[in-house]
């Protein structure tokens, strides 16, 4: 009986933190549409989460179990993007490597330089 | 019966469920420090797919419901972002002055490298706004007038490359900060390359997060900027 009601407990504290997760998300979502701003809805969502729970309308502990398991598996749900790569590869016709070359370089040289800079003014802030 | 499942969305759902689940395994048993879950698991359903001569387009009807969870995830990482908001807010103006720069560092090197390789200004266009998450890609991309499936496909070799070359480039450059290694991660990566930062630490992911909105604004903002000077 005491474990069946534990069961109970677990599946609606799962069931809220989504709710106030999704609920968040449409608010974004709809608010981009209503307002007609270029922006996207989900990070519209996310600085309204951070807003409630900077006005304390809202706990970390309100949505803490969700919030870490899709965080800690945020890599897995990119699986479908890196996939969708052979469906649209050929949009790349005759410019393949150029084309990657110039993305790899660029990413390279904006991780790298992005790091470095940071690095080198929080240790000199800290000196 | 074969045709029912792959015309399902169950197929692309449970596909890359149990490969997911296989990864995890995987990832669990090896001990090589450069295994990458994301990379494993989607080069194993694009050879599966191959294997099995089964067309993309039976996997994208179930695995589009994967990545509309990215949605909600976005939402949450408001989270990491609450419980570091007092180191953030110490260094705001330098975490904010490096996004602008690197934002017009993204393009900047897109230009250069175009430029070299003799890309005509269609071309150019689509790539610009690779750096950025697929929502304002999207946006960018249109205001531009590219190609939005080139575009996409350019955000998506940006994640994927920039969250691979993570451990390397911090490496070959003695890269220690915590805030660093996320600023980087979110900056040159977008989401996929936060979900890298999120393995480093809570930190890592805060300031990665952070960074996907801002790097958003501002390369909209430059892109503004330029068509305003007629250079685009």
């Amino acid at each position: 009986m005491m474990k069946r009601k534990n069961i109970h407990t677990q599946l609606f504290t799962t069931l809220k933190e989504s709710s106030i997760i999704l609920g968040l998300y449409l608010l974004g979502e709809g608010f981009v549409k209503i307002t007609g701003i270029h922006f996207p809805g989900s990070i519209v969502g996310m600085l309204l989460l951070l807003l409630a729970l900077h006005l304390k309308w809202l706990k970390l502990h309100d949505i803490q179990g969700v919030s870490n398991f899709l965080l800690s598996y945020m890599p897995l749900f990119f699986i479908p993007a890196g996939v969708s790569i052979m469906g649209s590869y050929t949009l790349m016709q005759g410019h393949t490597l150029a084309i990657i070359s110039t993305v790899l370089l660029s990413t390279f040289i904006v991780l790298a330089s992005s790091a470095l800079v940071l690095q080198y003014f929080l240790k000199n802030e800290n000196k | 019966m074969t045709e029912l499942y792959l015309n399902s969305p169950i197929f692309g759902l449970s596909l890359t469920l149990i490969v997911a689940l296989l990864t995890l395994y995987v990832k669990k048993k090896v001990t090589y420090k450069l295994f990458n879950p994301m990379l494993f698991a989607t080069l194993l359903i694009v050879l599966i797919l191959f294997g099995f001569e089964i067309p993309y387009e039976k996997y994208e009807v179930g695995g589009e419901y994967i990545l509309k969870m990215l949605g909600p995830i976005t939402v949450v990482l408001a989270v990491p972002l609450y419980q570091y908001r007092g180191l953030l807010k110490k260094h705001s103006l330098l975490i904010l002055l490096n996004i602008v720069f690197s934002a017009l560092l993204a393009m900047g090197s897109i230009y250069l490298f175009s430029t070299l390789f003799g890309f005509d200004a269609l071309l150019l266009k689509s790539l610009l706004a690779h750096s950025v998450t697929t929502p304002i890609g999207i946006e960018a991309v249109e205001m531009l007038e590219g190609l939005t499936g080139l575009t996409m496909l350019a955000i998506v070799i940006t994640g994927i490359s920039g969250a691979l070359m993570a451990d390397f480039v911090f490496r070959l450059f003695k890269i220690t900060e915590p805030l660093a290694k996320g600023l980087a991660l979110g900056t040159s990566a977008h989401a996929i390359g936060t979900g890298r930062a999120l393995e480093y630490g809570p930190l890592e992911g805060a300031i990665a997060g952070l960074s996907i909105s801002l790097m958003g604004i501002f390369t909209v903002l430059w892109i503004l900027f330029f068509q305003y000077l007629g250079l685009i």
